[in-house]
């Protein structure tokens, strides 16, 4: 192994290690309008105001029920009425601020402002729809599903 | 009943046709973006103007413009938590020894906690300029972080160890490039989201 791929290898590992485990917290519940909650593997919890989210959760809203959500990376969501949206995939290094977020909008709404890991490389942040995949360029936008 | 399934499948298959992404405009003082459909057969389809949208659909994205952002998109976005509220503070050349934070910040940085739902996160990273070597400037700006850090706890800040980041020359070299001596990379920034 030459001296440059031994060194690409170290710094790749460096930020393996610095990128957050999957359990760790990704962000924050902020807003809570009616009927919010998160699923979480096996368990459903009802979401209030500092909720700390994970890679994995999915957060469901009801008829009336609202969320505004405060990622890591500063991006901002709001999840609209009678909503599921899954957090798919929340990779993000916090000394660089650079990573890869993945969202499934499966019913319902959802607005953005996104932030740094948007910014850190064309494609970082997508966010799914039954049909499609887009890739977010930033920066305030709204997906709507059914 | 077998045109019936056939017609079910598909529906699934095509996604409902109320399914769209509409690219906003951004807040003021900000580029606009873009959105991108992407599509691995057809090519990706873009969208670059505010308030432009795609329907989405198995059969490909359908651009069209909107005479004016729906208004059920207005109760969404208020639903959009503030966006984060940000403190840097200054350090002198190569040196982790803050003079002192100023009482006029913590009561700011408190002011903004009061200001937001409970379940405040409190975010302290330390940045570099971009003159040394990586690895010395991690370790700087980690200890530019956690004397501020330490500064604030003891105003009566709650920070939890996991928020205080040293973010080293990342940014300056991503600005300005290796070596270059800048005073607004040398600091401290609080963020309270």
């Amino acid at each position: 192994m030459s001296m440059k791929k031994l060194a690409a290898a170290l710094a790749a590992l460096a930020t393996l290690l610095t990128m957050s485990p999957a359990w760790a917290e990704i962000g924050r519940v902020r807003n809570v309008v009616g009927d919010v909650q998160v699923v979480r593997g096996e368990r459903t919890v009802a979401a209030t105001s500092g909720f700390r989210l994970e890679q994995g959760d999915v957060v469901v809203t009801g008829r009336s029920g609202r969320a505004g959500i405060l990622f890591l990376d500063n991006t901002r969501a709001a999840v609209g009425p009678g909503s599921r949206v899954s957090l798919d995939e929340f990779r993000y290094d916090r000394a660089r601020q650079s990573g890869s977020f993945v969202t499934s909008v499966y019913r319902g709404s959802i607005g953005v402002v996104s932030g740094n890991i948007a910014r850190s490389g064309r494609d970082n942040m997508r966010v799914r729809t039954p049909t499609s995949v887009l890739g977010v360029r930033g920066t305030r936008f709204v997906v709507e599903v059914g | 009943m077998m045109r019936a399934a056939i017609a079910a499948t598909a529906i699934l298959l095509t996604g409902c046709a109320t399914d769209r992404v509409v690219l906003l405009d951004n807040e003021p003082g900000h580029p606009v973006g873009a959105i991108a459909v992407l599509d691995d057969e057809r090519g990706e389809t873009v969208l670059d103007t505010a308030n432009t949208q795609a329907r989405l659909g198995a059969s490909g994205a359908r651009v069209s413009a909107l005479a004016r952002p729906d208004p059920s998109f207005d109760a969404l976005m208020a639903t959009l938590p503030a966006d984060v509220s940000r403190f840097d503070i200054p350090f002198p050349v190569g040196d982790a020894d803050i003079l002192s934070v100023q009482q006029s910040i913590i009561d700011q940085i408190n002011s903004a906690v009061g200001e937001r739902p409970p379940g405040v996160q409190i975010e302290v990273a330390g940045f570099t300029d971009s003159t040394g070597d990586e690895g010395s400037n991690n370790a700087l700006s980690m200890e530019r972080a956690r004397a501020v850090a330490e500064a604030l706890r003891a105003g009566g800040i709650s920070i939890e160890d996991g928020d205080i980041i040293g973010r080293g020359e990342y940014d300056a070299q991503a600005a300005l490039g290796d070596g270059v001596s800048d005073e607004s990379y040398r600091r401290v920034t609080v963020i309270v989201r």
